[in-house]
Formats: structure tokens, C-alpha cells, sequence
């Protein structure tokens, strides 16, 4: 194919951005945050589109099956690269594909030097690692059936078939379709998988798939980052509020470029994800005045404002910045010494809307930069209860998900799951590994 | 078809019009992009950057899906850059030229863009995948309620003209422009057009939260062309709107078809910022708006339009 194929095409070809699909895994939220930035690449929201699936942090065992199926969505000719700290012993045997990058290699040169492998022919394209047969036997009738008469619902064959479902608003009664969402789906923390019973776009039901176990086996390792390693640091060692404080401003920043992009802001996206990377104290009025633009009617007010409402006693259980963009003053950063003498109190909104958590996260981010500013060599010490960016939820997911998400439309619903910020890798590492 | 344009000029000019507005809206896109996203201009990567990437969409493969229409699938966006071939070429770049200056012009437009319903449709079904078939009904939801205001916007403009034949609604404007006697018909028009296009704050067919939607599992040239469709129909969009409301050619001192390019430039390049400046709105409130705020609107829009016409 190559060899009928004008030079100028793959001249241009091999200078265009690389469409890159991330895979993230957990301990990742940083790789991301850099991918969004770096000029070369371009990130894509779906497999098909991409040439090269970058696969980030580590990828328990339970994940892989998926990953497998997101590798052989990708279009032809594709590459895999995983770009991860450590733990790459067994990828000779599970994934012998693998190009893999370090914490210390450059990614970037990378991506673009697979790209143009692939393009100019002398790199070749990786093949399906999954069988191209059905899934299951196909039972169905004529060239689309989906198994002759008198079927609905249910997954017959392995495949999800519309049944009936009782009206949820609005006296419409809509056929119903389950699906799985992730867990690789983008706009979702790493490892979430929703099982989703669609009424058109009106969720019908949650489920949550399992989630990946805490220490688990499987590929790759969790990159450094400073964001997390701040505040995993503070288990043994002092460290500096100043520190803390910045840490919580990028993680709080990362999460806002997450939800930029599901809104169709990729470039605002890309100012936020680009004054993550290079943030200082002294950027705090740029913020202030970035939640002012967001907070235009046409940006993301009316289109957050009303969005995965918590009530005051749930989000008092959620803690964080959810309960306190719900209107509830609670801190832990209250009840350190270091703190007090900075004189700190929480920022609180009142709506507890997705609108106002991500006010309440801007806002927390402005007020960590300030007291960073100002918090001079000021330290906690080792083993402090301090305020995480954002703390585990209350509960389990597959409770706490289905009040939120049931009867909400489906962008809504994708909004209210980010506003959570489920991100901190510690939440999804809590429960124990499902049984196979 | 004007007496003047042979058919394969008219053939030809549409087709450059179609592959020009798409590189021009590209271009546009990435450099609205880069000056909102405030880390330096890369004006190479602006300019070059579409050509680099259609060239990298015609080196990949096509997708193939389990029992998938694969010839409606194959179809749909070919389709959709065809309706948007028809909807340019009603419009004039200038007195002389266009590309089929047809009688009936301003239906001829509206039914391109409203039977682009079809192969939106087309390309988030036959996929036979969930994400973009939720992608398709949004978007029959979303083309119901726009096409009504659209329309109406549009007739508006063919009540002073007392014609719907483009050129003609042009003339009309020789003395006092659509956009100063109308003055809600170019709002309304570019808000429903916008939504028909599903562009920026209405990309609901195609949104991040369905991870592409209707285009979510298509690759390759497949994808190139649906973009390119997709472009074409904004710059029909822009053409339009510059002929309709805000005189086409007519101009000083400049030759026609330089004011029309300018005009229809202006309307593109905010019709693409939207993308950058807007966030998606929620598709329910933007379907309760279309009813019960531009549908009596572009009606009252029609009346005024009437009644500056007597």
C-alpha cells in the first residue's frame, strides 16, 4: 500500500499532529494534564480516530481485557506506547508490542517518532490482539436481526437489545438499552465503568462495573508526580503548606481541564492545562479572572447550573470541596496550628450543583495560591489529618452513582460523575479486588 | 441555472467552494484555537495543519464494525458533503456569478439543510454502536426544533424581495440591507443555522460525552470527508447569511465578489468562534428555547418583514 502512495502524501502525513488516544490507568492524572499540552499531539475522544494508543500509569490485571478491545478499535496503522514509572518486567510476556517510555524518557519525541514510522512503512502496524470473530455466536435473523421474534431487552448473544422500561419524566415511554461506559471512556476517572440502561439519552439505571483493587497486580507502574506525591509525602516526612497548597491548586486545575473539555472548551482547556503546568503563586488574579469568564451565562453557568444536585445531608457525608460548594464550612485544614496562623477559612458556595463545585474548586485553588504566597517556610508535620484536594466518597460508588445519575440526561449525567473529581487514585484503590 | 454558467463551471466552482471553505474553516478553527488557548501563535501548524492531517486520514485504514449497514455508513458522508454542495451553490458570489440561481433558491437551501437530518442520522446508526445512535436521535430532536426558526428566518428575507430566487433577495437590498429593515432575521438565522449545523455550544450529535458521537467510530477518509461536510455546511451557513441579510455583493468601490468573500468570512469566523467561546449548552433547555422563544420570534420576525415591505 505504501508503495502506491504519492511521497508528498506521506511528506505531509508524517509532519501532522498524532491523533493519540490516552488510556489512562491509575497514577496518571499528570501524564494526562502533559499529553493535552504538548504540541505535537493531538488527544482524540475515541480509539478510531487514533494512530497511537498511549497507555498511562499502571493497568491492573482486571483492565487489560479492555484495553485489548481499545487497542484493536484503533484505525490501521497503529502503535502502542506505554508511558509508565517502573514495573515493565512483565510486559515481555503480556503485551510484547509494548514501545515503552519511562519517567525519564520523552514521551513526545516518542509519539511523533512512532507516527512517522508508522506512515512512511518502516514501522509496521501492530496487529489485533483480540480474535475477529463474534463474541458470541451470531444467532440473529437476516444480516441485522438481533434473533427473530418476540425478543426484547436483556443482552441475548452478548448483544444489548432495547426492551421496555417504565417512563422516567416526562410520559414518553422509551425503549431501553443497556450499555457498558468505560472503563476507559475519557471523560471518566481511570477504571470507572458504568453499565448504563439508556431510555434515549435519559439514564435509566447505573450500575458500577468492578473497580481495579487496591495494590493490584498488572502492567506498568504509577508515575511520578508532584501533585500526589506532595500529599502522599506528608505520611512521612514534613512538608512545607506552601507545597501542599500548590499541589492542591494544579490538582484542582487538572480536574477544571477535564471538565473543560467535555463542555467542547478544548482551548480554554489548553490555557487552564498550560497554567497547571507552569503555576506560581503569584498567577492567583488569572484565575480569579478565569472564573469570571467561566461564570458567563454562555461559557458554563447555564450549562452547569442545576446539573448532579447534592442535597446539604449528602454532601456533608461527600466532605471536600463537594460539601462545601454545597454550602457546609467543613475543613480539616482548620484544625492545624500551621493554618490557623494564616488565619485560613474554607471557601464555601451554596448551591451544591455541578455548577458551584466547580466555582468552589477555582475559588480553592485562588486561596491556595494565596497562602502558599504568604505561608513562608510554615510546615505540617508528619502524620497531619490535612484537607486532600478532594477526599474518597462516603460510601460505595454503586449507591451513591445511581442516585445521582438516574433520570438525569446523558451530558448531564457524564458532568455530574466529573464534578465528583473521583480522581484521586486512592478512592478507586479502596475496595478489594473483585473476584474473576 | 443563470444562462451565463455552463454546468461544468458551475460543477467546478461549487467543488472548489467546498474543498476552499473547508481548509479556510479549519484554518480559522486552529487559529481561534491557539488565540484562546494563549500559548503562542504557531501560525505553520494553523496553516498547515488541516492539509497534514487530511493527508494523515487518507494513509488510514477504515473502520469495521460488527454488522454494520456498511453502504449507509460508507454513504453518510458523502451525503451530507453533497447537501452541502447544493446549499452553496443556490448562493451568488456575485451578480453573475453562481452556481444555480435557481427560481426557488431559498427552499432549495432550506431543504438542503434540513434533509442534512438524513445523513446525520445515517452516519451515527449504521455503525450498529450505541454512542453514536444516541449521537443520530439527539440530533433528529435537535434538527426538528431548528429547522422551523431557520426557515422562517429565511422567508423573512424573500417577503421584501417578492421572490425567492437569491439574486433577487440580494438586489432587494440595494438600498437598505436585510440586517437594518429585518433586524431579528440574522440572529435568529445564524442561531438556528448553528444548531442545524451543530456546531460548537450545539454539538450534542457529536459531543465529548459521547466520545465523538454519530463520528465515534469512524476513521480515516470516512472521517476526513465527514469533517469536511461538516465545515462545508457552516461556510453554506456564512454564505448565506452575508446574501440574505447583509447584501451579498453589493458594495463600494470593491468588486462584488470581494464584499461577498469578506461578508461571508466575517459571518464564518463567528460562526466557528462559537466553538472556543461557548460551552455546550444542555440539549433540553436549547430544544425549550427553539419552541417557545425563536418560533415565535422568526414569526414575529415574518410580520415585520411584512410590514415593512407594504
Amino acid at each position: 500500500m505504501t508503495g502506491r502512495r504519492p511521497p508528498w502524501l506521506t511528506m505531509l502525513a508524517a509532519d501532522a499532529e498524532v491523533p493519540v488516544f490516552v488510556a489512562r490507568g491509575l497514577g496518571a492524572s499528570g501524564a494526562a494534564s502533559h499529553l493535552r499540552t504538548a504540541p505535537r499531539v493531538h488527544v482524540v475522544d475515541s480509539p478510531r480516530a487514533a494512530t497511537v494508543l498511549v497507555v498511562v500509569g499502571h493497568i491492573p490485571d482486571t483492565l487489560l481485557p479492555a484495553l485489548r478491545q481499545v487497542h484493536d478499535q484503533l484505525t490501521t496503522p497503529r502503535a502502542t506506547i506505554w508511558w509508565t514509572g517502573g514495573g515493565t518486567d512483565t510486559f515481555a510476556t503480556s503485551w510484547p508490542q509494548a514501545l515503552v517510555v519511562d519517567a525519564t524518557g520523552d514521551v513526545d519525541a516518542e509519539i511523533v517518532a512512532a507516527h512517522r514510522g508508522l506512515v512512511s512503512g518502516s514501522r509496521s502496524t501492530e496487529p489485533p490482539l483480540l480474535p475477529d470473530i463474534d463474541p458470541v455466536e451470531w444467532r440473529g435473523v437476516g444480516p441485522y436481526g438481533h434473533g427473530g421474534s418476540g425478543m426484547t431487552g436483556g443482552v441475548p448473544f452478548g448483544r444489548p437489545l432495547a426492551g421496555r422500561g417504565d417512563d422516567l419524566r416526562d410520559g414518553l415511554t422509551l425503549d431501553v438499552v443497556p450499555v457498558w461506559v468505560g472503563p476507559f471512556f475519557p471523560p471518566f476517572p481511570a477504571g470507572l465503568s458504568l453499565k448504563v440502561t439508556f431510555a434515549g439519552d435519559v439514564v435509566h439505571a447505573v450500575e458500577v462495573g468492578a473497580l481495579p483493587g487496591a495494590g493490584s497486580h498488572g502492567l506498568g507502574g504509577q508515575l511520578h508526580d508532584e501533585v500526589d506525591a506532595a500529599y502522599t509525602a506528608l505520611a512521612r516526612e514534613p512538608v512545607t503548606v506552601a507545597r501542599l497548597e500548590l499541589a492542591r491548586a494544579r490538582h484542582h486545575l487538572r480536574w477544571l481541564t477535564g471538565l473543560l473539555h467535555l463542555y467542547g472548551l478544548d482551548a480554554l482547556g489548553r490555557r487552564v492545562a498550560g497554567m497547571e503546568r507552569s503555576l506560581t503563586p503569584d498567577r492567583a488574579p488569572e484565575l480569579v479572572a478565569l472564573a469570571r469568564r467561566l461564570d458567563q451565562p454562555w461559557v458554563l453557568k447555564r450549562a452547569t447550573a442545576g446539573v448532579g444536585g447534592i442535597g446539604t445531608e449528602a454532601a456533608a457525608q461527600w466532605g471536600g470541596p463537594v460539601a462545601r460548594a454545597a454550602g457546609i464550612a467543613v475543613d480539616a485544614r482548620t484544625e492545624l496550628a500551621a493554618y490557623r496562623a494564616l488565619n485560613f477559612t474554607p471557601v464555601v458556595h451554596p448551591a451544591g450543583d455541578a455548577r458551584d463545585r466547580w466555582r468552589q474548586r477555582l475559588a480553592e485553588a485562588v486561596q491556595s495560591l494565596e497562602i502558599a504566597g504568604r505561608a513562608g517556610d510554615a510546615t505540617i508535620e508528619p502524620g497531619a489529618q490535612t484537607e486532600p484536594p478532594s477526599p474518597p466518597p462516603p460510601g460505595e460508588l454503586d449507591t451513591l452513582l445511581p442516585n445521582l445519575l438516574t433520570g438525569a440526561e446523558w451530558g448531564d449525567a457524564v458532568a455530574s460523575v466529573v464534578s465528583l473529581d473521583l480522581e484521586f487514585d486512592a478512592h478507586l484503590t479502596r475496595r478489594p479486588e473483585p473476584v474473576a | 441555472m443563470n444562462a451565463a454558467t455552463p454546468v461544468w463551471a458551475a460543477v467546478l466552482g461549487v467543488g472548489v467552494v467546498v474543498i476552499a471553505g473547508s481548509y479556510v474553516t479549519a484554518v480559522a478553527d486552529r487559529v481561534i484555537e491557539q488565540v484562546v488557548a494563549r500559548q503562542g501563535m504557531r501560525w505553520r501548524s494553523a496553516l498547515l495543519g488541516p492539509a497534514r492531517s487530511a493527508a494523515l486520514s487518507m494513509t488510514q485504514g477504515r473502520t469495521v464494525t460488527e454488522r454494520s449497514d456498511a453502504p449507509a455508513w460508507a454513504l453518510a458522508p458523502a451525503l451530507y458533503v453533497a447537501l452541502a454542495a447544493t446549499a452553496l451553490a443556490v448562493v451568488p458570489l456575485s451578480r453573475t456569478a453562481v452556481g444555480a440561481d435557481v427560481a426557488a433558491g431559498l427552499v432549495l437551501f432550506g431543504a438542503a439543510q434540513a434533509l442534512a437530518t438524513i445523513p446525520v442520522f445515517l452516519n451515527g446508526w449504521s455503525s450498529n454502536s450505541i454512542l453514536p445512535e444516541i449521537g443520530a436521535f439527539r440530533f433528529i430532536a435537535q434538527a426538528l426544533s431548528y429547522e422551523m426558526p431557520n426557515l422562517l428566518a429565511l422567508l423573512a428575507v424573500s417577503v421584501p424581495a417578492a421572490s425567492l430566487r437569491i439574486t433577487d433577495i440580494v438586489i432587494s437590498q440595494q438600498h437598505l440591507w436585510n440586517i437594518v429593515r429585518i433586524p431579528l432575521g440574522l440572529p435568529l438565522f445564524l442561531f438556528a443555522s448553528a444548531g442545524l449545523a451543530f456546531w460548537g455550544p450545539f454539538n450534542f450529535p457529536d459531543g465529548a460525552d459521547l466520545a465523538g458521537g454519530t463520528a465515534a467510530e469512524t476513521s480515516g477518509v470516512h472521517l476526513l470527508i465527514w469533517k469536511a461536510g461538516r465545515a462545508s455546511m457552516l461556510v453554506a451557513t456564512a454564505a448565506m447569511g452575508a446574501a440574505a441579510f447583509v447584501g451579498g455583493w453589493l458594495g463600494p468601490v470593491l468588486p462584488g465578489w470581494v464584499w461577498m468573500l469578506v461578508k461571508t468570512s466575517a459571518l464564518l469566523i463567528a460562526l466557528v468562534s462559537t466553538r472556543h467561546l461557548a460551552g455546550r449548552v444542555r440539549i433540553e433547555r436549547y430544544v425549550v428555547i427553539c419552541w417557545a422563544v425563536l418560533i415565535p420570534l422568526a414569526l414575529l420576525n415574518v410580520v415585520i418583514a411584512a410590514a415593512v415591505s407594504l
